[in-house]
């Protein structure tokens, strides 16, 4: 075959079928390779890549030094944060264990969070065995710090029994990483103290929502 | 094939207010390829019972815990109480 330049070829049809063949030098003997071979299962190292059109995974995908897994965005377990409000920089989900402190005993003592960019929820469920020592308007244990500068936290009681008084309303608001009851055992219009609400066997189960540093 | 099962403190944060928080990471691995992995995540306030506390969070709990610190988060506690 005469030499012909390869901008004298013919053009190519596109989207190429990945079929294609193309000659390389592997070990210094010139062999070919398929278009679908030529990055296939093999990093591909770029200060940047920009996708003017959709862009999909068949499996999953990872950023921030993650590895990715058989599906879904994965993040690194440490999150790299990120300023900018506008970027996802962070999820993970896991349990945490609520606790009224000192020496009480529980039937029940579970928590689970889900913690995506800045925003927290934990939900909560206890149920007191034996109340002791432990605290009667106060949860700790929280999964993450409430960031001070973003106002209380919001908390929500689902369910309740066999709280230690009666009560026609029932609250709470978040500390750093404790959450705090507030309730009201008469009509007011507004919260000025926090009663004695658990005690032996009282089951509560509760939501909080708030935002880290 | 043999299948394994660790748990490990993988973070511990110390915040201004001596809060500490920590995340223990259980992993399952089968063939020294992690197969799956779960967290907990703990919050210690200063002065608090570090009863069944992982060493290594002790370790840094003792550090950070000065009586001043303790003092401090005590009295920021007893304000808030009492506002």
């Amino acid at each position: 075959m005469a030499d012909i330049k390869i901008s004298a070829l013919p053009a190519s049809t596109t989207p190429l079928a990945g079929t294609e063949v193309l000659p390389i030098v592997q070990s210094s003997t010139t062999v070919q390779v398929s278009v679908a071979n030529l990055t296939a299962g093999r990093a591909v190292a770029t200060g940047a890549l920009t996708v003017t059109g959709t862009m999909s995974a068949t499996t999953g995908a990872a950023v921030g030094g993650a590895t990715a897994g058989a599906g879904g965005l994965a993040f690194p377990a440490t999150a790299v944060a990120v300023a900018d409000a506008n970027t996802l920089d962070d999820y993970e989900e896991g349990t945490w264990t609520p606790s009224l402190g000192g020496n009480t005993t529980y039937t029940t003592q579970v928590g689970t969070y889900i913690k995506v960019g800045r925003l927290v929820t934990a939900t909560a469920a206890l149920q007191i065995n034996t109340l002791g020592t432990g605290s009667t308007t106060a949860v700790s244990g929280l999964p993450f710090n409430q960031s001070n500068a973003n106002g209380p936290g919001n908390l929500c009681v689902g369910y309740f029994s066999n709280l230690a008084v009666n009560v026609i309303h029932i609250g709470g608001y978040l500390g750093t990483a404790i959450a705090y009851f507030v309730s009201l055992t008469t009509a007011s219009a507004t919260v000025t103290n926090q009663p004695a609400i658990f005690g032996s066997n009282t089951s509560i189960d509760f939501t909080v929502v708030y935002l880290t540093a | 094939m043999s299948l394994t099962k660790t748990t490990a403190v993988d973070q511990i944060t110390v915040t201004e207010n001596g809060i500490i928080l920590y995340r223990e990471a259980t992993r399952i691995m089968e063939d020294g390829v992690q197969l799956s992995q779960t967290y907990h995540r703990s919050s210690l306030t200063p002065g608090q019972d570090l009863t069944g506390v992982p060493a290594n969070v002790v370790a840094h709990c003792n550090t950070a815990w000065t009586a001043e610190v303790v003092a401090a988060y005590e009295a920021a506690e007893a304000e808030r109480a009492t506002a």
